[in-house]
């Protein structure tokens, strides 16, 4: 089955928090090996770009790399051997693999599985399985003013830049960036009150204006449900039983 | 000072979406008894997308740079409405970017929103005696405040949620390194979030404070 005949984004995000929740519980190495196996399924069958995955792993790969790195040699009691003044110890290195096992799995089973959805499909999904209007259209709102804001505050950079704003270090330089943030924080302030008023208008936040009646499950939606839900069982079996 | 998936124990990853999605709740209940419930969405959007876009400002701090965080100065601008905002985006952070995590979502939704509403309280505060002196002060320590507040719950969380403990030294160190590191980014941003309150209460003293 093909992965795009999977329709219902909520049924998606309800295996994908099952799954997520059942991966960061496990430790033994058993139930770890099996996590990577499901991981590698995911990714063969919903085919996340490696090279895109790679390089957003970069970023919060970082706090888990320092853990990696530190936890070998600050935890535990059974030392492996030594490099230098450091004791490598099993404990630690244990726990250190089990991390990384875990926040990769995590990460990669995220990126296979919501990875390829529009970002406002998935508000569209979490306001019809519940989550307040009010934060729903905070959230289409915001998504509307990243762009723009995001733009803004490279050309304010840019300009920064220019007028030599970054060779004084003290005397202005945050004072400098608070004033070109209040700037910009008041022109689109403006902007999102008119967006708002105009969504008001096209009917966002009104009672009844959820919009579940736009997720109709398949039965590959129930299948695939199921298998999540079935692979975060076996995970939990297998950890306790190994 | 997010922490990402795979860390803390799972128990400790519920309850962080418990405390969350409660302290979420009680921010929707006290937004909902306004008058007008709405009014203030516009601009929780709006400071919800500066605060996702924060990482893009780098600020020279030798021998390196930081990025602001700008938990403080939701806090302060946005009262209530500053948890949801923070909740949408950690959300947003962790699908567009991975930045963050989704099962840490809760934990991190803590470290970020209680910051920010101690930041809620000081400039208001400080905003009834009248004195610049006195606002621009209550605005630095809203920012800094807020990011040595989080760094608290960053890492006494972290190392509760450890799968292996740390001897008693290296905990000391972690925790001192982790303070440290820190230090430069509380300074940065205190003066940042005084600047800014600072050229909003001359411009557009509404959009300053919290209603």
């Amino acid at each position: 089955m093909h992965p795009e005949a999977f329709a219902d984004t909520r049924l998606r995000l309800v295996g994908l928090f099952v799954l997520a929740f059942c991966f960061s519980s496990l430790h033994t190495p058993a139930a770890l090996a099996a996590m990577l196996g499901i991981t590698a399924i995911a990714v063969l069958y919903f085919g996340p770009k490696i090279p895109e995955l790679f390089r957003r792993l970069r970023l919060p790969g970082l706090v888990v790399l320092g853990l990696v790195l530190m936890l070998p040699f600050a935890s535990g009691q059974t030392v492996l051997g030594t490099i230098g003044p450091l004791g490598l110890r099993a404990e630690g290195l244990a726990a250190a693999a089990t991390i990384a096992l875990r926040f990769v799995s995590i990460f990669t089973l995220m990126a296979a599985l919501i990875g390829n959805i529009p970002v406002p499909r998935l508000f569209e999904a979490l306001r019809a399985l519940g989550l307040p209007a009010m934060l729903t259209d905070m959230a289409v709102l915001t998504l509307r003013h990243i762009e723009d804001i995001r733009t803004n505050l490279s050309r304010m950079r840019t300009a920064m830049q220019l007028r030599g704003a970054a060779a004084g270090f003290w005397n202005g330089q945050f004072r400098a960036t608070g004033w070109a943030l209040a700037s910009l924080i008041l022109r689109s302030h403006a902007r999102s009150e008119r967006v708002y008023h105009a969504m008001i208008l096209r009917g966002h936040g009104a009672p009844g204006a959820a919009p579940s009646a736009a997720f109709v499950p398949k039965p590959a939606d129930w299948a695939l449900l199921f298998a999540l839900l079935a692979a975060g069982t076996a995970l939990l079996v297998i950890d306790r039983l190994a | 000072m997010h922490i990402p998936d795979g860390i803390l124990p799972v128990g400790l990853a519920i309850s962080g979406w418990i405390a969350t999605g409660g302290l979420v709740a009680l921010s929707v209940k006290r937004i909902e008894s306004r008058p007008d419930p709405r009014a203030g969405i516009p601009r929780a959007a709006m400071m919800t997308a500066v605060f996702f876009a924060a990482s893009l400002i780098h600020i020279p701090v030798p021998p390196t740079s930081v990025h602001l965080m700008l938990s403080g100065l939701m806090g302060a601008m946005l009262g209530w409405y500053a948890i949801p905002a923070i909740a949408i985006g950690l959300f947003l952070q962790a699908v567009m970017f991975g930045h963050g995590g989704l099962t840490t979502l809760g934990v991190n939704g803590i470290i970020l929103g209680l910051p920010a509403l101690a930041a809620f309280a000081l400039p208001r505060q400080a905003n009834r005696t009248g004195s610049a002196l006195v606002q621009s002060a209550a605005g630095f320590a809203a920012g800094a405040g807020a990011i040595l507040f989080a760094v608290a719950l960053f890492t006494t969380i972290l190392l509760a949620g450890l799968p292996a403990h740390l001897d008693a030294d290296a905990e000391r160190v972690a925790i001192l390194t982790l303070a440290v590191a820190h230090l430069p980014l509380a300074l940065a941003e205190g003066l940042v979030v005084a600047a800014v309150l600072g050229f909003l209460r001359r411009v557009s003293p509404e959009l300053a404070h919290a209603s």
